[in-house]
């Protein structure tokens, strides 16, 4: 590593920094004076809802409780919300978030487990906790009608998998469609839905393999290319993933979009 | 390598790149976010619209944006947005001026303050004597009417007249049992305290057993033996008494007895004046003695007495009550043993360095004596009790270790004050010198440590089964005396038949007869013990009147707290003083107590409720109690309603699942994320601010938002047709546009929820109906619309962002795979990860599909846009194949259906998963109820049967195979040859619901559909089509498994 990455490297540590502090502060309530929760017996919703406008975290030990327990299940699902979102506006996400994953393991009740669930995932993206690996594609080959080219789709990850990771491509073209409204504003009708298509209907396709697994360990890049062969002339799209598993809750899905121009004579691509 | 860490490196920098110019939560565009013509660079507010750019405190921050205004309007040094005192001049942190220190919070300083440690705001006075009547005992108050001041009237709360001490006088009641004579069938004194009451005694002037022999009536009998023996006689007491008294103050006037140490209770004073008894104290060593009588020339005696019988006596006046020998002066040191310190060894100086009464010349045990070298150090330790010893320690230590100082000086205590009916032992003291070390400052000393120890004396012993040895403290230190116990000896102790254990007052006993119980004055508690006559030879019933200080029921004195302790929610009592509001109506006097043996501690508490205060109890703070609990104006904000600068906004969603016969089959949209956005209402914004905030519902579909509040803005709901299972997107241009929904079409404002002072809205019920056509075609009420989501920047064209169709229907499919996929969590292995599905819809592939590139359900557009009722059912269909492609070992690729014939250990799927037979099944009984469930001609002819090898072609075989699925758990009845781990839905509650919720619940929203006993039976026994058939043999046993028997149908 040169020092000139070195310095981009600590001056983007720095950034980060900020801008997670900024982005908490957004996302926050700030809390507001002091009232007191009740203590033992039975918690309501309502006593969530103060829980909620108190954003004290020391809330959060007792709505652990209340999930863990054996109480009303509306409420204690009631608690996860409650849970989660105090716990972003405090600063306790982590420490929410596997006691939230214990939740999901273990719960079983059903609306109080799909609660910690979609709570765990709203969580999750409110501390703007990103995906753990990553994914990169390249194109060569000559975009020509009638061509093969390849697509290398090289998958990466900072923390291990417990699957193989899934890495495939697939064509689909771009509709085509005619709308006129309905009178009524933001109201359409659709008049023409009928082209499109996946795989061997585009002006592309993906030859076989167009899926494989691949063992992928911790910083190690794995490269798979795809073949694909450009049918006919026009605007298609080529949608590459890349799906890796970390345990029962947490995975990343990758994708990357090769929008190919086909042409007869000259063809360019767009990676997005 | 090389090239892949920098592409790497590039990557991460890209990454937080991104995040660190992303404004908020919220999604955000580059350039101008806020549209407000200022580059996001060069905006003081890049995130809210404010061409203006105002910075009014000119921190570089736009006010837009300020949270702080850092202006000091009053100079204090502190900026207004800190400044709780924004315009007043202040010292203190928060830039308010420092109050004087107000220790009762009344609002009156505590140096002007009339009684500065009670709550007394109106500073009431009324006998001007300069201390409030909260402070005053003697305010002038009269509580009973009787004409004496309560501070004068023994009874304060009851009329009674000046002779009686403003106590009552009852009717003549010379037993004093509240019967009055003339009534009283039985006279219950006992003048010669046999025990035995006049009304039964032959002969009331004669004890019983004078001679020990007991038999009831009253009299002296023949006598048995005397048993008395004693070590020593008690013998007179040395103490040293103090007087104070006061003749000029008419009925101030009063006698005090202090009396110093030694003394230990139970003890007693007496005072006579002229000869004639005026009032006893006990256990009290500084005794007022009210005598309004009392004149110089009184002549004023007492006479103190001990448990262990010991007496001294003191007079104001000579010739009352002193002992002949007090004023000899055997030692001829001059002084007579009244004054003297020693009375035998002459000790004129009277010097007493231990200040334990007794003269350096006699005492043996002084802890100030020499003691080898230099003395750094001197205690006292007895049991747990060790002191540090000074000299000028203000109490002497015997006071704090010893009872009693015997005539050589030592120390003694005795443990259990002379109780026969207690077993315990006497300790007796000894001085030491010890080698040891200290410091004086920094520098080390080294001398000798003056100890006073005590070493147990004597204990009391049972001698025989009816005789005590009482170990107990006399005048010359630890001695003994025998006693006869009546009830007999044993551990140590005299028998006593007391139920309460002794004298009590907080728990009702009693003995031979008689139990503790309260005078009709509910104040006085008779309260009886077991006592000893004085020659020891006979049980008797104590008693002793005691005032309980908080009144007296049901035999006892009360000091128990009906609320249960300091609980301002409920009005509590502690005997007749009860919990009470303040006039204020916000302050709560709460009365609480300690139980301590016969000491009831009274807690006195006031305490500011959070909301107001009425009848003796805080109520529950609210919006309408009119106390502003956070420092509001204009409104109240306190208890449940949000505070002050908060939002609520609550409401429900849900979703049409069929038209049905009322079109009102209503679901809650379940576990999708709600955001709400706030917009600029004071003006048109062709775009709304990027504030915006972000819930889940709850199983119920209702949502809540506690959020900042905005004044000037309104809110709108945006809900995406989006769960943490499956996502419905529209993405034939490849934008990936989301579904989204809101109540506010653009450009109107009219429909933004507006919050009023209470700052609190209930949004109400928001329904996603059926189609366009249902909407606008039958003028149905509708609360929100349809429209996608451009996610992309779009730079391909063919957009098109205005689409509507089949609203209900994306929440259907998402509600469908949430709950197939709840089914999922709970039976699949830890390590099976299941990723969340994209449902594209409308699309216009032909049948529904499953793709494994994207983890992609293609429903098409004939599917939902006549009826999204029935859009679930293939989209669980085609989400068993995201399981399939998330839990099978098999590496399937779209379209495969692992049957247990594959082997696949993880999953089993085919295409009679219920869903679409329920359909069928539906479908074919409405033609012909009575149709032979045979589905040969249809196209599901690959069906996995029980037996997990064979392919039924029937109708009843996709049935049978799909129960089965939910049976052949491992260890069931029908297992399989192969675990299917997803076949252990069935062990789980709920598990078997899948077929049923569609036989009756989805299939009955459109017609009267079949449940499985209509199916299957019929008149108690099997329907014509199955009799005879070996299908119906298979179906059976499934069937009972879930207990759906014949029977059970009916």
């Amino acid at each position: 590593m040169d020092n000139k990455m070195t310095i981009i490297l600590v001056v983007a540590a720095v950034v980060a920094i900020a801008a997670l502090v900024f982005v908490m502060k957004g996302a926050g309530v700030p809390p507001t004076g002091q009232e007191q929760i009740p203590s033992g017996g039975a918690y309501t919703t309502e006593d969530m809802t103060q829980m909620r406008m108190d954003a004290n975290s020391s809330s959060l030990a007792i709505l652990e409780g209340i999930i863990a327990g054996t109480g009303d299940n509306y409420t204690r699902e009631r608690a996860v919300i409650a849970y989660a979102d105090i716990a972003l506006r405090t600063g306790n996400g982590e420490d929410a978030l596997n006691f939230l994953k214990g939740v999901a393991y273990n719960e079983q009740n059903d609306e109080v487990r799909t609660s910690a669930y979609t709570n765990y995932y709203w969580l999750k993206e409110g501390m703007g906790k990103g995906a753990q690996s990553e994914m990169d594609v390249e194109v060569s080959g000559d975009l020509l009608t009638g061509n093969n080219i390849t697509i290398l789709v090289t998958a990466f990850t900072n923390r291990s998998a417990t699957d193989p990771a899934k890495i495939s491509c697939g064509a689909q073209d771009l509709a085509e469609h005619n709308v006129t409204t309905g009178g009524a504003p933001g109201v359409g009708v659709i008049v023409n839905d009928s082209t499109s298509g996946i795989g061997a209907f585009a002006k592309a396709q993906v030859l076989p393999p167009d899926m494989v697994r691949r063992d992928l360990s911790v910083g190690v890049p794995v490269s798979v290319p795809f073949t694909v062969n450009l049918k006919e002339s026009g605007q298609t799209l080529v949608k590459c993933r890349v799906e890796v598993r970390h345990d029962r809750l947490d995975y990343d899905e990758l994708e990357e979009w090769v929008y190919l121009d086909i042409g007869p004579e000259n063809g360019t691509y767009t990676i997005r | 390598m090389q090239f892949y860490s920098k592409r790497v490196f590039v990557w991460i920098f890209a990454l937080i790149f991104f995040f660190a110019l992303a404004p908020s939560p919220a999604h955000a565009a580059e350039g101008d976010y806020d549209d407000d013509g200022v580059m996001d660079g060069k905006d003081n507010c890049y995130d809210v619209y404010n061409s203006g750019q105002e910075d009014m405190d000119e921190d570089g921050i736009g006010d837009a944006c300020d949270y702080c205004d850092d202006n000091d309007a009053d100079g204090d040094g502190v900026v207004n947005c800190k400044d709780a005192c924004m315009y007043e001049y202040g010292t203190g942190m928060d830039g308010c001026p420092e109050a004087p220190p107000d220790y009762d919070k009344d609002g009156v300083p505590d140096d002007s303050d009339n009684c500065y440690d009670a709550y007394n705001p109106n500073q009431k006075d009324v006998d001007a004597d300069g201390i409030g009547d909260a402070c005053d005992p003697c305010d002038n108050r009269d509580s009973d009417g009787d004409g004496i001041e309560n501070c004068y009237d023994d009874c304060p709360d009851d009329f009674g007249p000046s002779s009686n001490n403003g106590c009552p006088v009852f009717e003549q009641d010379m037993d004093g049992d509240g019967i009055p004579d003339a009534e009283d069938t039985c006279d219950d004194r006992d003048p010669d305290k046999d025990g035995i009451p006049n009304c039964r005694d032959s002969c009331p002037t004669q004890p019983e057993t004078v001679n020990g022999y007991l038999d009831g009536d009253g009299c002296p009998d023949t006598p048995p033996v005397l048993v008395v023996t004693t070590t020593a006689p008690p013998p007179p007491l040395l103490i040293n008494f103090t007087f104070i008294f006061d003749t000029g103050g008419g009925r101030n006037n009063f006698v005090r007895v202090n009396l110093p140490s030694p003394a230990r209770p139970p003890f007693q004073i007496s005072l006579f004046i002229d000869n004639v008894s005026r009032g006893e104290c006990t256990n009290t060593r500084t005794c007022t003695f009210r005598i309004p009588d009392l004149t110089p020339a009184s002549l004023v005696g007492f006479i103190f007495v001990n448990s262990s019988g010991n007496q001294s006596t003191g007079v104001l006046a000579t010739g009352l009550m002193v002992s002949p020998n007090m004023f000899s002066d055997p030692d001829n040191d001059s002084l007579i043993n009244l004054d003297d310190n020693c009375d035998n060894l002459a000790n004129p100086d009277q010097n007493d360095t231990d200040r334990d009464g007794v003269g350096d010349a006699c005492d043996q045990c002084n802890l100030f004596a020499p003691c080898g070298g230099s003395v750094v150090d001197r205690y006292a330790a007895c049991g747990t009790n060790t002191l540090a010893v000074r000299w000028n320690d203000a109490e002497s230590y015997y006071d704090r270790i010893y009872d009693r100082v015997g005539s050589n000086g030592c120390g003694c205590r005795d443990n259990d004050g002379m109780n026969y009916f207690v077993s315990s032992y006497t300790e007796g003291e000894s001085i030491s010198c010890l080698p040891s070390t200290g410091y004086t400052g920094a520098r080390r000393t080294v001398g000798y440590a003056a100890a006073s120890n005590c070493n147990r004396a004597g204990s009391d012993r049972c001698i025989d089964s009816a005789t005590l040895s009482e170990a107990y403290c006399g005048t010359n230190g630890p001695s003994t005396v025998t006693i006869r116990c009546p009830e007999g000896c044993s551990n140590g102790a005299c028998e006593c038949q007391d139920t309460d254990g002794g004298i009590l007052y907080y728990v009702r006993g009693g003995l031979l007869g008689s139990q503790d119980e309260c005078l009709p004055d509910n104040r006085t508690l008779t309260e009886y013990y077991c006592s000893i006559s004085g020659n020891g030879s006979f049980q008797m019933v104590g008693s002793r009147d005691f005032r309980c200080p908080y009144g007296c029921a049901n035999g006892t004195c009360i000091c128990a707290d009906t609320d249960g302790g300091r609980n301002y929610d409920v009005r509590g009592n502690v005997g007749f003083l009860q919990d009470y509001c303040l006039p204020d109506n916000r302050t709560i006097v709460e009365y609480s107590s300690t139980l301590s043996g016969n000491t009831c501690n009274l807690i006195n508490r006031t305490y500011v409720c959070e909301g107001s205060c009425r009848n003796g109890a805080c109520l529950p703070p609210s919006c309408s109690d009119g106390f502003r609990n956070q420092d509001e104006t204009n409104i109240d904000c306190g208890g449940i309603c949000p505070r002050c600068g908060m939002v609520r906004i609550n409401g429900t969603l849900m979703y049409a699942d069929s038209r049905g016969p009322s079109g009102n089959n209503l679901k809650a949209i379940r576990n999708v994320e709600v955001k709400l956005t706030t917009y600029d209402y004071s003006g048109y914004a062709a775009q709304p601010m990027p504030t915006s905030w972000t819930t889940n519902t709850d199983s119920h579909g209702n949502f809540e938002f506690i959020i900042p509040r905005s004044p000037g803005t309104g809110y709108g709901i945006r809900l995406k047709a989006y769960n943490w299972a499956a996502r419905v997107e529209k993405d034939f241009d490849g934008d990936n546009e989301y579904v989204y929904f809101e109540n506010m079409r653009t450009g109107n404002y009219d429909t933004l929820m507006l919050v009023n002072a209470t700052g609190q809205v209930d949004a109400g019920v928001f329904v996603a109906r059926q189609t366009y056509r249902e909407l606008y075609e039958s003028n149905r009420q509708h609360d929100i619309d349809g429209r996608w989501y451009e996610d992309r920047t779009k730079d391909l064209p063919n957009m098109h962002p205005s689409i509507m169709m089949g609203t209900a229907g994306y929440f259907n499919m998402i509600e469908a795979i949430a709950m197939a996929r709840a089914w999922a969590d709970r039976n699949r292995n830890d390590d099976d990860t299941i990723t969340q599905a994209d449902i594209q819809y409308p699309d216009s592939v032909d049948t529904p599909m499953y793709s494994t590139f994207w983890c992609e359900i293609d429903m098409p557009s004939s599917f939902g846009g006549s009826d999204p009722s029935l859009i679930d059912e293939p989209a669980i269909h085609e989400f068993g194949h995201a399981l399939e492609d998330d839990i099978s070992n098999i590496d399937w690729t779209g379209g495969a259906h692992s049957i247990c014939t594959n082997n696949d250990e993880e999953f089993a799927w085919n295409e009679g998963f219920p869903e679409f037979f329920a359909g069928f099944i539906v479908n074919k009984y409405r033609n012909d109820p009575n149709y032979w469930l045979d589905a040969r001609s249809g196209t599901f002819t690959s069906l996995e049967a029980p037996d997990c090898g064979t392919l039924n072609s029937n109708i009843e075989g996709a049935v049978a195979a799909t129960l089965w699925d939910f049976v052949d758990a491992p260890g069931g009845a029908y297992e399989g040859s192969v675990v299917e781990s997803f076949d252990n839905i069935a062990t789980g509650e709920g598990g078997a619901s899948v077929i049923f919720k569609i036989f009756d619940d989805e299939m009955d929203n459109l017609v009267d559909a079949p449940d499985i006993c209509e199916l299957v039976w019929e008149d108690g026994g099997w329907k014509a089509a199955y009799r005879g058939r070996s299908e119906a043999t298979l179906i059976d046993p499934i069937l009972a498994h879930y207990g759906i028997t014949q029977a059970a149908c009916g």
